[in-house]
């Protein structure tokens, strides 16, 4: 039984009212092995320097953890984190960030998720939470307007994510479904997937890097916000005006009409035809399947049985989907979005979308990544196809391209951890590893963490992205290629120049096309500091950087340039990538599967590689922009300290990892 | 009489341009020689919001990159195809 006296108090500092505008100012350390709650002031220069979201969370795992921790151990720590416009209400404003050494990667590991969570977080009294340490049994966090309690969650573990979530409710009492925000694990980050995620608001997920299997470590089972304390902003006026602008420019944006009708999904045909639709475990770039699973057949057949949308969010680009039969859904759990089509879909040769719907909702009760889920099953598939899993090792589940059925059983016994679920369990990297004779071949990930389901063979700034993502293959550090070939996303606010960016198709792989991808990775990253979705963003959305530079400085008072914005976001990015040089990570980590090094078989780009030689000439200008040592992709000092980041510098140097 | 000929071709609009376009494919038929040009002025004429992706929108014919001056032969499908982004 836990102690209440130990675990449970008023944390707001009483009589005080909020001082820093844009954040409630304060940050929640929950210590699990002491049961110790605690908070601190978040510093305004540190606010200001790091943002929120990724830049916090670098930061502070940057100076708490020890290079060479074990990840899903003791001394790793989960960040959970908003940004400074939390709870201000404007499309795309509805993310929040969780950080920790990734269990999945080789380092740094980041996830995002929307839903109601991000308000909640600040509306329960803090602008984040420290979680470290480990819970002798298992606990859930219960956070109401400062108010925070450990509770013991020894009734929830064991169970799914939407069980734990609807029962954690009723235990509050809750009587409206929004009241209270709920984050959990569900068997997958208990038995520690190692690409387990975090789901909240049933249908929402912090997928990547395996942040729910940090938590599962932790015997964290859950964290529920409650609250409505209004975050203080400078000046209302003028925030409320630049709100008003973000009306008008979110329907702007390109992507907005069909991300409504369609959802994510609506581009699994267009990937196709375009000849970069990720299929066979990256064997092939087309797939005759995919008109039957793009979001315009599920809309079409019926399986589609509403929109939803995040907090704020004018979109509406959630999926709700429903089936009695082949396969039972419930529409409580969420619908398909692209990587998930991709992944269980043309990335397994099956064509199938009541399976992948399935797959999808497992996933999401389980709490397991659907990018690294869908990868995993193609790579057991091509390893069944190889002889190299027999089907003694599947326990007779034959495990066929395009089999529906074989899908959804896997997925359940990774999700368990069962049989053979319990070998891919592991992730592609670790499973090839153990499994050998020659799986390592066809193991499709970067830096541990699995590709997700963009082609680089028809899109470069993708392939140079997967390759140098902190976190491992990601295909959301930067806007893809397909923006940039057209002079009209051209921003010269930004630094993008169309005169002076000559060359920029999708197969161009020089200066220009590098250039573009180290100016959006700075925007980006900002967005992942500020916590916002870049669906609403420009370019595919309409929001422009320079309305929410409007919208920061109006909530917080300050008076920060796009320039001072735009090196908020390469700050971050330098921390990330020393937190990794501190593990040990260099250039020769920044590389992809020998299989995108190989020419396409079919499609729009069949014969065009990824050759080393353009990977090689990549790297070289990008590590130059960033100003990087070329020999070992580690920041120098001169880049550290023009970011302000001079103790990270010196740290670096204290390790022997500092470039000479 | 005089023989006009035709090339009968399929136009295939993807993502923002089905939207644009309100179909997600349709004929066209042109008087021969016809070059992609053509066509993609004609679709803009009879769906004007497709102006608006003008700029942006890449072309395919029988899923290979054409440009805009690529001529078009009897029966080739020509796909209008907007950004695809991340997702």
């Amino acid at each position: 039984m836990l102690k209440a006296d130990y675990i449970k108090g008023n944390y707001l500092p009483k009589g005080k009212a909020l001082s820093l505008d844009g954040y409630i100012g304060r940050i929640l350390r929950v210590n699990l092995s002491r049961r110790s709650i605690t908070t601190e002031p978040l510093q305004e220069q540190i606010a200001r320097k790091y943002i929120g979201g990724r830049g916090l969370s670098a930061k502070i795992l940057f100076d708490e953890l020890e290079p060479g921790i074990d990840p899903l151990g003791p001394e790793n720590k989960l960040v959970i984190a908003g940004g400074p416009m939390g709870a201000i209400p404007f499309s795309g404003n509805s993310r929040f960030s969780v950080c920790a050494k990734s269990p999945l990667g080789m380092g740094w590991g980041e996830s995002y998720s929307g839903g109601y969570m991000a308000p909640k977080i600040k509306q329960s009294g803090f602008d984040a939470f420290i979680i470290e340490g480990v819970s002798k049994t298992p606990v859930w966090l219960y956070i109401n307007e400062g108010n925070v309690e450990l509770r013991d969650a020894s009734k929830y573990w064991g169970k799914t994510t939407a069980y734990t979530e609807n029962d954690i409710k009723k235990e509050l009492g809750d009587t409206d479904k929004r009241q209270t925000s709920v984050a959990s694990i569900g068997p997958g980050g208990e038995k520690m997937v190692r690409y387990a995620a975090i789901m909240n608001d049933l249908r929402e997920a912090a997928g990547r890097s395996g942040m729910g299997a940090v938590m599962g470590s932790k015997r964290l089972k859950a964290w529920a916000c409650k609250g409505s304390m209004k975050v203080p902003v400078h000046d209302e006026k003028k925030l409320k005006d630049y709100m008003r602008q973000c009306v008008t420019e979110v329907k702007k944006g390109p992507y907005i009409q069909p991300l409504h009708d369609y959802g994510t999904a609506g581009d699994t045909d267009d990937a196709s035809a375009s000849g970069r639709l990720p299929t066979k475990n990256f064997m092939r770039a087309t797939f005759e399947g995919a008109d039957k699973i793009t979001g315009e057949t599920i809309v079409s057949s019926g399986l589609l049985t509403g929109r939803d949308t995040c907090w704020a969010c004018s979109t509406n680009c959630k999926r709700v989907v429903d089936s009695k039969s082949p396969y039972l859904l419930d529409k409580e759990l969420g619908g398909q979005e692209y990587e998930t089509t991709a992944a269980f879909g043309s990335f397994c040769l099956n064509s199938d979308m009541y399976a992948i719907a399935k797959a999808n909702q497992l996933c999401n009760l389980y709490g397991i990544d659907t990018i690294s889920a869908g990868v995993v099953v193609a790579f057991a598939m091509e390893a069944y196809e190889r002889g190299i899993l027999t089907k003694e090792q599947t326990g007779g589940l034959e495990l066929k391209w395009g089999s529906p059925d074989a899908i959804i059983k896997l997925t359940e016994l990774i999700g368990n951890r069962e049989g053979i679920g319990d070998l891919l369990a592991e992730g592609v990297w670790r499973a090839a590893q153990k499994l050998g004779k020659g799986a390592e071949e066809f193991a499709m990930h970067v830096k541990g963490r699995e590709l997700p389901m963009h082609e680089p063979r028809g899109k470069r700034n993708i392939g140079l992205m997967y390759a140098v993502g902190d976190r491992g293959a990601c295909h959301m550090e930067w806007e893809h290629d397909d923006y940039w070939e057209s002079d009209a996303y051209m921003r010269p606010e930004l630094g993008l120049v169309a005169s002076e960016l000559p060359n920029r198709t999708l197969l161009d792989y020089g200066p220009s096309k590098v250039k573009i991808a180290k100016i959006q990775g700075d925007l980006w990253s900002m967005c992942n500091s500020l916590v916002v979705c870049v669906f609403d963003i420009y370019p595919g959305g309409g929001i422009e950087h320079t309305t929410l530079l409007g919208i920061l400085n109006a909530a917080t008072g300050w008076d920060m340039t796009i320039q001072d914005y735009m090196e908020a976001g390469e700050r971050a990015i330098n921390l990330t990538r020393a937190f990794n040089a501190r593990e040990g990570l260099t250039r020769k980590h920044d590389a992809l599967p020998k299989r995108l090094m190989e020419p396409l078989p079919d499609g729009a780009f069949a014969g065009k590689p990824f050759g080393p030689d353009i990977l090689g000439s990549m790297l070289d200008n990008y590590y130059e922009l960033r100003g990087w040592d070329k020999r070992t992709g580690v920041p120098t000092r001169a880049s550290l300290n023009r970011v302000g980041l001079d103790y990270v510098a010196d740290e670096l140097e204290k390790m022997h990892v500092l470039p000479n | 009489m005089i023989h006009v000929s035709t090339v009968r071709i399929a136009l295939v609009y993807l993502g923002q341009a089905r939207e644009a376009a309100g179909t997600k494919e349709e004929e066209l038929v042109l008087p021969a020689p016809a070059k992609i040009e053509v066509a993609i002025s004609q679709a803009i004429a009879a769906h004007p919001k497709l102006s608006e992706l003008k700029k942006t929108i890449k072309l395919l014919i029988n899923g290979q990159w054409a440009a805009q001056n690529a001529e078009l032969n009897d029966g080739d499908r020509v796909t209008l195809l907007p950004p695809v982004g991340g997702g």
